[in-house]
């Protein structure tokens, strides 16, 4: 396992705890018997050892264990605090920092302490200390424990990015008043002072966004242990694999994923895989797998949780559906992945058994929720006897995106650029069929205004925006494009995004909303609701 | 019901609001457009950069609605981190101070009303904005 990513978080948390150890040898130093300092500086100790061994730091290790056995010694009561003692756990720490300097500046950890340690055994069993050899210490200048050093690495709320990025986000709105101010003045001064702003906001913007980046890998550390306990208290064989957990998404998306993944997983555990006896007779593999699976699309990521279970039964589903009052003909006549996605209506399961985890049809409408909260979509495929894979599609950073302005019936709105393949005009009298050849295909058409209920007068030209409907459409694999009808489009924007907060955050036309630089309310479209609501209609 | 209140001349009735909850007036001659809008839901307005869902007084309190009129005043209201804006087109405003209040106030509740005051020149119905709000959270659930 590659390690070095985690260099600068080891040598932040050594650095505390070797402060740690400084301040408590000097109070045992003081009071002898001070239990409360002797626990803290075991724990130290021993939080070093155990670091520097997941690092391979072996000569930390081997020191730091050296000096945890005395202090366990110290703290059973088995011996006794001398000056002598303190004197020579100093002297170990002061060779422990020399180490962990040679770790900050990539040198080797070739330094011999084995005369520090032996001495450190000599006192664990009862002797007077011994002063080491001097050609036992370490080659690199051990005085260095007394420089004052401050660490490289800043420990900072998570609160404080989040006002960073709402602080660059007012500063873009600004900017979007300044740039419609440029159209108005002929001074260049002006327009390239307003450039420069521009392209500073947005290195500070991206600098704020790479700090708050976080891998999946810290969320889902978690999960092989959630699967362990899960596994055991269902008496299941399971196992977890995952694939493209380095890939980072935004903390707060990453936070807000956390509790989605835990029920999505607790269900596949406790209904989707089968009782070991049931899956050995139907000749199905063992141990049974889940599987997270995450990937890059644009600026998106996709994750998908499959598991080889038993999948969802499409008829349960319906008949629970009918009998939580949704009439026959309206669920008859939806498409498979709305019938799968039927789940994901509040009080709706057809889990047999309730667990105290999941089977009571709470979640899933938590977990879509949690989902299109962050402007993300989710989708469900399975296969009776096969599994069941939830697909969740996320926008790996928030706030500002990158959208493109366009108009119909004279009303703005915001597409993010993400999902746009091409803008064209177009005859009106050529997208009158619903349908238009692009790219060798007959992509579907969707006309905005009637999709909003918004009137519109006849037009000569409209403007055609190609879009990436993947994970929208039904039974498509790969990229699935769609066309958006709109009267006309403008500049490329960087949006700064708001959420949409109650009264209106349970629009599924817009994913969010921005001010623009003059004052207007912009919303910005959720595309895979638009396409699919009007293809569903038509 | 203490506290000055701001009075709106609608229709045929008189309404009021509470001084406190109103965070500011603006006024504009066309309101952007909100997806997914209905009932008495009108729009969506910026105020100090939020955005600020706005709806018609007249047509959630029952008032006639005449031919449209142009312009919009809207009255933004805020308390806990709630916002909503009444459109209440070309009417007037006009104020209640607490110390008329005195003796004259009755809980008497119509729809989106929380009480009555029995002003000298006659009766003013209290408006109830955060069943408003809720009515227009309920009318925006698009699922």
């Amino acid at each position: 396992m590659d390690v070095s990513k985690y260099k600068s978080l080891y040598l932040q948390e050594t650095g505390e705890h070797i402060s740690g150890i400084e301040a408590g040898l000097l109070a045992i130093e003081k009071t002898p018997g001070d239990s409360f300092a002797l626990d803290n500086l075991f724990r130290h100790y021993h939080s070093i050892k155990g670091m520097s061994a997941s690092m391979g730091y072996n000569p930390i290790m081997q020191l730091a264990h050296a000096q945890e056995d005395l202090l366990d010694k110290l703290r059973s009561g088995k011996l006794g605090v001398t000056s002598a003692m303190t004197s020579l756990l100093l002297k170990c720490l002061d060779a422990m920092k020399a180490l962990v300097e040679r770790v900050r500046a990539d040198e080797p950890l070739d330094t011999d302490s084995s005369s520090l340690i032996e001495a450190l055994k000599s006192c664990a069993s009862g002797k007077e200390p011994l002063a080491p050899e001097p050609s036992a210490a370490p080659s690199a200048p051990v005085e260095g424990g007394h420089k004052l050093r401050l660490s490289s690495v800043m420990k900072v709320e998570g609160s404080v990015f989040d006002g960073l990025l709402a602080s660059v986000g007012d500063l873009f709105m600004a900017l979007s008043s300044f740039k419609a101010l440029t159209h108005g003045t002929r001074s260049v001064e002006f327009k390239n002072g307003v450039h420069q702003i521009g392209k500073t906001i947005n290195s500070l913007h991206e600098s704020i966004i790479s700090a708050r980046m976080l891998p999946l890998e810290d969320l889902t550390a978690g999960l092989p242990r959630l699967v362990r306990d899960l596994a055991n208290e269902t008496g299941k064989n399971v196992a977890l694999h995952t694939e493209g957990m380095d890939i980072s998404l935004d903390r707060s998306i990453l936070e807000g994923l956390g509790g989605p993944l835990v029920h999505i997983i607790r269900n596949a555990v406790d209904h989707g895989i089968e009782p070991t006896a049931e899956r050995v007779q139907s000749g199905k593999p063992l141990p049974a797998s889940i599987r997270i699976k995450a990937s890059t699309r644009k600026d998106r990521v996709v994750i998908e949780i499959s598991d080889d279970g038993r999948g969802m039964n499409r008829q349960k589903l319906k008949a629970r559906a009918i009998s939580s009052g949704i009439p026959a003909a309206k669920i008859e006549a939806m498409p498979d992945r709305e019938v799968l996605k039927l789940v994901c209506l509040p009080g709706l399961s057809t889990a047999e058994t309730v667990t105290s985890t999941s089977g009571r049809g709470v979640g899933m409408d938590v977990v879509k929720d949690a989902v299109e909260g962050f402007g993300g979509s989710l989708e469900i495929e399975s296969t009776e006897y096969r599994g069941t894979k939830i697909i969740l599609e996320l926008p790996r950073t928030s706030s500002i995106t990158k959208a493109l302005l366009v108009e119909t019936g004279g009303e703005l709105f915001l597409v993010p650029i993400s999902r746009i393949e091409k803008v064209i005009e177009v005859p009106s009298n050529e997208l009158d069929a619903g349908t238009y050849a692009f790219a060798g295909a007959e992509i579907p058409l969707v006309e905005l205004a009637a999709s909003l209920g918004i009137k519109t007068g006849p037009r000569f030209s409209r403007t055609l925006i190609v879009l990436d409907a993947s994970g929208t459409l039904s039974g498509t694999e790969g990229k699935t494009l769609a066309g958006l009808v709109v009267d006309d489009f403008g500049d490329e924007i960087d949006a700064y995004v708001k959420p949409l907060l109650p009264p209106m955050s349970r629009l599924r036309s817009a994913a969010g909303i921005t001010v623009l630089g003059d004052g207007r309310p912009v919303f910005l479209l959720d595309i895979p609701q638009i396409i699919l609501k009007a293809l569903e209609r038509a | 019901m203490e506290g000055d209140k701001l009075v709106i001349a609608l229709g045929n009735g008189k309404y009021a609001l509470d001084t406190k909850t109103v965070a500011g007036i603006i006024e504009l001659q066309k309101l952007p457009f909100l997806p997914g809008k209905s009932g008495f839901v009108a729009g969506v307005v910026s105020f100090r950069n939020e955005p600020v869902t706005v709806i018609d007084l007249k047509a959630a309190l029952g008032e006639a609605i005449d031919t449209p009129e142009a312009g919009h005043k809207i009255i933004v209201l805020g308390s806990k981190g709630r916002l909503l804006g009444i459109d209440i087109g070309p009417s007037q405003v006009s104020f209640i101070w607490n110390e008329e209040l005195r003796g004259r106030t009755t809980d008497e509740k119509r729809l989106f009303t929380s009480g009555r005051i029995y002003a000298a020149d006659g009766p003013v119905d209290i408006i109830d904005w955060q069943a408003l709000f809720n009515e227009t959270a309920r009318l925006l659930t698009t699922d």
